[in-house]
């Protein structure tokens, strides 16, 4: 994809729409579909009760984030709720970068774009098998999955 | 321009007529994520797109959609041929047969007409290709559906290689960028 | 499959992967393996389309006129059965 900033000579690079098995936090890139699917001989897709996604599957490192609601109780007694730190100040290290979220490998490009992977130019199908295919590119070619029968799986 | 050619980008050849089928099939003719549609909206955006490359992959993937959408009239206009009335009243055809006969006329599945509001044209380059992002991968899941609805292979293997072209298409709208 | 089904088969398999490498060059328009590959099915096409035309009827409104009739409207149209 084009990134209009900088004059739209931006990077390009992998997509977010990998097996579904990176780590992110909250309100990711929501250039993800919801709800479950099959796509080339995968599922994704959130299950009951997870935030609605698509195949980001969150682990939280915080304990206490998927705390229910309501549960004040619990919450307060493991979390002390302290003064936010004076102007200028950073004496929990909470501003400094950390290790939550921030993709390493696309670390260099901007936020709030979509990014695919370059196609190469090679494992090219015989011309008759091309068409039967419906493309020129074995890596390109993702059959339904015979086994999906049913949404959801 | 365009020039038409005369052959299909892949072969028809339904073998039984089935006017049930023909009334799902249709939906890629003139449903909200069809061919018809597609076709209209990368052939508009063409205009506004300030990057060659992005208004060459538009205008040849706009193109290519002209191509399904024959293909797609060519399923319905074989599934819906030679038909008697008994049948016709069978599989539920009589209300698209009452207004159109067996002619091919653009609709979704639920008959309602094709609508251009389905497509967007946003005029700006991200905003568009994202679009057509979206456009494809539900042009994908219709096929999707299409063959999870239909067993006769005769149909199921034209609708193959276009839910395979969508996915393509996708690839291909995902990779442009701006080279100076 | 007789001969004008075979040529027309060979036509359409030609013309999609031209189609194909179209699509893969306009992002990629530098490519020399793509632009090579291209070429060779360009020629091969053209090829074709003259065998074709000339025995069998035009393909486009652009390739008749060969023989002492207009094929356009005597030869059948690609979703007859």
């Amino acid at each position: 994809m084009m990134d209009m900033r900088n004059n739209g000579q931006g990077p390009r690079g992998p997509i977010g729409s990998d097996s579904g098995r990176v780590r992110r936090g909250p309100a990711s890139r929501p250039s993800m579909p919801t709800g479950r699917f099959s796509l080339y001989g995968q599922t994704y897709g959130p299950r009951a009760g997870e935030n609605g996604f698509g195949a980001l599957q969150y682990e939280p490192e915080d304990p206490l984030f998927d705390a229910p609601l309501g549960e004040d109780e619990v919450r307060d007694q493991a979390v002390p709720i302290a003064d936010p730190p004076a102007a200028g100040t950073d004496p929990d290290g909470e501003n400094t970068a950390g290790t939550c979220g921030g993709d390493g490998v696309l670390a260099a490009y901007p936020l709030a774009m979509v990014y695919a992977p370059d196609q190469a130019w090679r494992e090219l199908y015989e011309d008759e098998e091309a068409l039967s295919e419906g493309t020129l590119f074995r890596e390109l070619n993702f059959p339904f999955c015979p086994g999906c029968r049913r949404s959801g799986r | 321009m365009w020039i038409y050619e005369k052959t299909l980008q892949y072969p028809v050849k339904i073998r039984k007529p089935d006017p049930a089928t023909a009334k799902l099939i249709v939906t890629q003719l003139g449903g909200p994520d069809g061919e018809l549609g597609a076709s209209m909206r990368y052939l508009n955006q063409r205009y506004s797109m300030p990057y060659r490359e992005v208004t060459g992959m538009l205008t040849d993937i706009g193109t290519e959609e002209l191509a399904h959408l024959e293909m797609i009239g060519a399923i319905v206009a074989q599934l819906t041929r030679n038909l008697s009335i008994e049948e016709i009243k069978k599989s539920g055809f009589d209300a698209y047969f009452a207004d159109h006969t067996t002619g091919v006329y653009p609709v979704a599945a639920s008959g309602v007409p094709f609508d251009m509001k389905y497509i967007g044209v946003k005029g700006d380059a991200i905003a568009d290709l994202n679009e057509d992002l979206a456009a494809e991968q539900k042009a994908r899941v219709t096929y999707d559906n299409l063959i999870r609805l239909i067993d006769d292979p005769d149909v199921c293997d034209p609708i193959r290689y276009l839910r395979e072209r969508e996915v393509v298409h996708y690839q291909r709208f995902a990779e442009p960028k701006h080279t100076t | 499959m007789n001969e004008q089904q075979k040529l027309y088969r060979r036509i359409q398999v030609c013309s999609f992967v031209l189609q194909e490498t179209a699509l893969y060059l306009d992002s990629h328009p530098f490519c020399r393996q793509a632009l090579r590959y291209y070429q060779k099915h360009r020629r091969l096409r053209e090829e074709l389309i003259e065998q074709y035309e000339s025995r069998y009827g035009q393909l486009t409104i652009y390739g008749g006129g060969a023989s002492g009739s207009w094929h356009w409207v005597t030869e059948p149209f690609p979703w007859e059965v």
